[in-house]
């Protein structure tokens, strides 16, 4: 009986952050990215431009199963619930790399295997960050933000680390900025949890 | 509810959308994003300060504000599901439908004023900078209608789809249908793509020339249209308490947008081009006329620097880039007589006037990039390479094109390692530029008819 414990607190924890309906969500964006790479354009800014965004929106599926639908009442209830999030988190992530990593199976995405790690860490870290410091509820609003930036900084060929997509994909500083705001993300979302304004 | 206090009723519970919707919240981060990521920002930054750029500018800032004002619809859709008030509130006095209808519509004003005070902005800058013309309404109006637009399908499928990942999946979704547009436009040149509210609805350099009536601003407005009132038709079919009459109002709504958004498809469908016009819809456009005008021109260079008065801002700097380059060649047996800037195909110009592009209105240039297109561009055309007929530029004419570049003070750019033949032509270019002036120039005066022709090789250069 006490064994089952910790595998019903990780059922419930899991159903009330929805993440059946996020996995298939992000089996959808691995359908989504496989068709891009498969039918739309394979040169120029948009082949990097369009996988991007479908990376982006795997991320903000994985950012979205963070907000509590309890708020303070669960956060009263025992000290694991940080271990429960940072556990659902990076497992989340590794279903959206292991996801999007088939969807681009067999397909020439530009920025390959190793830029597809880290343009999606660096994504969900800054996903992560807006939903532990802005809001829980509105946490895509970072993710949109930063992609809108990212696509620029394609297009016009900005160089600063900080926008790693529009970095080569070994780039080291680039990886390094993406990795650092992927761990501050999941240590913010950790032991903060999600903020609840109460306004949106 | 009396008639008359309804509309009051209904003020007052806009009122309450107004204060309590989640629209306000990303508006900083829209300002930001609209200098940084945008065409609007990239428009006020650039070097020409032209009203069609400046107007196009707007429904190109749907690219940033589209996506955000659709997600927050979607979000404030979901609010009554996501709070478990449905039950709650179907026991309210006020119908469903108008309840929706309120949340929809703040969402919508802060959007719209938004964007209101986007266009007042960029409007008092162009102003300010004295830019010759007059604002386009067209495309204002294609701007303000894509925020209605992408709030009411936010909405919409908010409605239909309560969950938390709706809207974000809503609002880049909404960006990926706006970049595949572009993709589809400016990559693969499809004529469906021109009824996105995102691409240029016409030219901004050809507008001076030409007028705004291309017919394509009228294809999106359609579209849009189209949008709006399916959107409005969805939540009244969706609401199970809705009454039968309303149904069917919903049903027709939806109807009516989808037969829009159809002729719009199908009007796009016929879209052709025409040389320095653009792209024109048959149906729509009116005859391709030109505005008659009277050139400005600067003569303080070797040759006379003319352009249409809306580019007089520009002229200066550029007469004063090119009378290094210019100065080699002026006066020369088969030489132009005069460089005119701007000037679009299709309209015509004297034969001895050697057409370059204007600098750029709808993005940032520095003064020395300015300098070097300009320059680079002049050389081009003065020697018979066309930009968009890369066989025009034989090895000779680029060398020589290439030598004036150097002659006149530009280090050459290149782009990747260059073949064995650029190198050719690269080296004797260089042996072209460090010829004393006066042999160059009677090299030239030797040489330029044939080198126009394409008939001298590269062995043929000094």
């Amino acid at each position: 009986m006490t064994a089952l414990v910790p595998v019903r607190l990780g059922r419930l924890y899991l159903t009330s952050r929805r993440v059946p309906a996020a996995i298939a969500a992000l089996a959808g964006c691995a359908v989504a990215l496989h068709l891009v790479l498969r039918w739309s354009v394979t040169a120029g800014t948009f082949a990097t431009q369009l996988p991007l965004l479908v990376v982006g929106a795997a991320a903000a599926v994985v950012g979205a199963t963070h907000r509590s639908p309890f708020g303070e009442a669960e956060r009263a209830t025992g000290s694991r619930l940080p271990v429960l999030r940072f556990i659902a988190s990076l497992c989340l992530a590794a279903v959206a790399y292991g996801a999007l990593a088939a969807g681009a199976a067999g397909t020439a995405l530009t920025f390959g295997a190793t830029g597809l790690l880290r343009d999606l860490g660096g994504i969900v870290g800054v996903t992560l960050l807006t939903a532990a410091f802005a809001s829980g509820n509105l946490a895509w609003l970072g993710t949109l933000t930063y992609l809108l930036l990212a696509m620029t900084a394609v297009a016009l060929g900005w160089t600063t680390p900080w926008l790693w997509p529009a970095r080569p994909p070994l780039d080291a500083g680039a990886a390094a900025c993406a990795a650092a705001t992927y761990l501050i993300g999941l240590a913010a979302v950790t032991s903060r949890g999600t903020r609840d304004t109460g306004r949106d | 509810m009396t008639a008359s206090r309804a509309p009051a009723g209904a003020a007052r519970l806009l009122r309450i959308e107004l204060r309590r919707t989640p629209a306000w919240l990303p508006l900083p981060a829209l300002t930001v994003l609209l200098g940084l990521a945008s065409p609007y920002g990239r428009a006020l930054r650039a070097p020409v300060a032209l009203w069609s750029a400046r107007s196009l500018a707007l429904p190109g800032a749907l690219q940033v504000i589209g996506p955000f004002v659709a997600g927050i619809a979607a979000w404030a859709a979901s609010r009554e599901a996501r709070r478990q008030l449905t039950d709650l509130l179907t026991t309210s006095p006020r119908s469903p439908l108008a309840r929706r209808l309120a949340t929809w519509a703040a969402a919508t004003a802060v959007g719209l004023a938004f964007y209101g005070l986007a266009a007042g902005f960029i409007f008092a800058a162009t102003a300010w900078q004295d830019a010759w013309g007059a604002p386009l309404w067209g495309p204002v109006a294609v701007g303000a209608l894509g925020v209605v637009a992408f709030s009411g399908v936010g909405f919409a499928i908010g409605v239909l789809l309560p969950s938390r990942f709706t809207p974000p999946l809503v609002a880049i979704g909404f960006l990926f249908g706006l970049q595949l547009t572009l993709a589809a436009w400016y990559a693969t040149g499809s004529r469906y793509a021109l009824a996105s509210p995102v691409v240029d609805s016409v030219g901004p350099g050809a507008v001076p020339f030409f007028g705004d009536g291309t017919g394509v601003v009228v294809v999106q407005l359609l579209l849009l249209a189209g949008v709006v009132v399916a959107a409005l038709g969805v939540p009244g079919l969706t609401d199970p308490s809705t009454t039968r009459g309303t149904r069917l109002l919903a049903t027709a709504l939806v109807a009516a947008g989808l037969c829009l958004g159809g002729t719009a498809i199908g009007l796009a469908r016929t879209a052709r081009h025409e040389p320095g016009r653009g792209t024109v819809i048959p149906r729509l456009a009116g005859t391709a006329t030109v505005v008659p005008y009277t050139p400005v021109c600067d003569r303080t260079g070797p040759l006379p620097v003319c352009a249409h008065p809306a580019y007089r801002q520009v002229l200066a700097t550029v007469s004063t880039d090119l009378t290094a380059l210019t100065g080699q060649f002026a006066g020369l047996p088969g030489a132009p007589t005069a460089i005119d800037v701007g000037t679009p195909g299709g309209v015509p110009t004297d034969p001895g006037v050697l057409r370059i592009d204007a600098p750029n209105s709808q993005g940032p240039m520095s003064p020395g990039l300015i300098r070097y297109v300009t320059r680079e561009t002049a050389a081009g055309a003065l020697l018979g390479i066309e930009p968009d007929q890369p066989a025009t530029a034989t090895p000779a004419r680029r060398a020589v094109a290439d030598g004036l570049l150097l002659a006149a003070g530009e280090t050459l750019t290149t782009h990747g390692p260059l073949t064995a033949d650029q190198q050719r032509a690269r080296a004797a270019a260089q042996r072209f530029a460090a010829l004393p002036a006066t042999a160059r120039r009677a090299w030239l005066a030797a040489h330029l008819t044939a080198l126009r022709a394409g008939t001298l090789t590269l062995e043929q250069l000094p």
